[in-house]
């Protein structure tokens, strides 16, 4: 009997009058309730991100963490490592602090602003420049193998032109909410280049090489942000916030999917064998649905890249 | 009407690959996937509709299905891609 009333949750049988009844676990009510607890899941960890995000976890890491596997990967494909440059480190941090200060993520800045812009403006003239940015990343493997999974990226880190590196990892509010910022930029200095090389470069995918050649001015002062706090390299490091959100958040959404998914497969399974059970219609349909969902989720990455 | 189911199931189904491929080319772009998933949502909604009216066979319980489960689709999306 106890038996009879558990299968009856997951199981598609026949009640007391001889009606069909879908599993109760499948029934409005029940796909209503795993909507609340997702509801009540996704604004817990909404509010303890913004109250106490230190509860999801916490994890720290440096520049000199990225440029490592950055010159590490190089090197695992017979390039040369590249040197650490000052210039392009303040470069970076300048465009962290911007894009904090107005609100942007993307490679060229609202009112204009070109990432080649604060590597002159930081006193570095090059023949090549390039610049990979990454957000809400936990850690600098991360960063690096996101950044080694995308062709533009990769290209910009196994590109044979540059010569010099500079990283900035930041942390300050995006849109009133913790953020770290990655910004690292590639350059090939103008005194590297022989004598009689001209100042021409190849044009890139947006985020990779510049296009016109260095201004002949050079601003010695780098521009330093405001408000915000930039590691270029050195020893210090950056906490990052919440660590764990993205793990718990993915982890719980591929549970309670996995678990309807299953409940309705199972539906369809048990009413195809079943002459006396009728398939539902729209049965299929939730399927794949879910089928969809559960890839988008299963694929999700912790942070962003571009 | 199994003509019509099929081929019904067969649009659902491209949609679907559609958004999967969506989701596959805007890896690392957080916003962009969340984008697809709402997308698709409120396609499955409309789909429903429209496919059990076609059908003859909607009703207010059924409507409500596909409510709450393209609703899920959505929160999944905001809970794992919106940060």
């Amino acid at each position: 009997m106890i038996q009879q009333k558990i299968t009856r949750h997951f199981v598609p049988h026949h009640d007391e009058q001889g009606q069909h009844r879908r599993a109760q676990a499948l029934t409005l009510p029940a796909l209503f309730l795993y909507l609340q607890i997702l509801v009540v899941l996704t604004a817990g960890l909404f509010l303890i991100r913004l109250k106490a995000p230190h509860i999801l976890g916490t994890a720290k890491f440096t520049a000199d963490q990225i440029i490592a596997l950055t010159n590490a990967a190089r090197v695992k494909n017979d390039l040369p490592p590249l040197a650490f440059n000052n210039s392009l480190s303040q470069a970076a941090g300048a465009k962290a602090g911007d894009m904090f200060t107005l609100d942007y993520w993307a490679h060229n800045s609202p009112t204009g602003n070109t990432p080649w812009s604060f590597i002159t403006k930081a006193g570095y003239r090059y023949i090549f420049a390039g610049e990979n940015l990454a957000r809400d990343f936990s850690d600098a493997s991360s960063v690096v193998d996101a950044w080694m999974n995308s062709p533009s990226h990769r290209s910009n880190l196994l590109d044979k032109n540059f010569k010099d590196i500079g990283v900035a990892v930041v942390n300050d509010k995006f849109g009133g909410r913790d953020s770290t910022l990655v910004v690292q930029m590639f350059g090939t200095a103008v005194s590297a280049a022989p004598a009689t090389q001209p100042l021409a470069q190849t044009p890139g995918e947006g985020l990779g090489q510049q296009i016109k050649p260095s201004p002949e001015a050079v601003i010695q002062t780098p521009i330093t942000p405001q408000g915000v706090t930039a590691i270029v390299a050195g020893p210090a490091e950056v906490t990052v916030l919440a660590t764990k959100q993205f793990s718990i958040a993915k982890g719980a959404a591929l549970g309670l999917v996995t678990f309807i998914f299953a409940l309705f497969a199972l539906e369809a399974v048990i009413t195809l064998r079943r002459a006396d059970l009728r398939l539902r219609s729209g049965i299929i349909a939730h399927l794949a649905l879910l089928a969809f969902v559960l890839f988008a989720v299963w694929y999700a990455t912790a942070g962003a890249i571009i | 009407m199994k003509h019509f189911d099929t081929l019904a199931h067969i649009f659902l189904l491209f949609a679907l690959g559609l958004g999967a491929v969506g989701i596959y080319r805007s890896r690392y772009d957080a916003t962009g996937q969340f984008l697809v998933i709402l997308v698709l949502s409120v396609f499955y909604i409309l789909w429903g509709v429209l496919y059990h009216h076609l059908r003859g066979d909607l009703k207010r319980k059924l409507f409500f299905e596909y409510l709450i489960l393209a609703s899920i689709a959505g929160v999944v999306g905001f809970l794992v891609f919106v940060r």
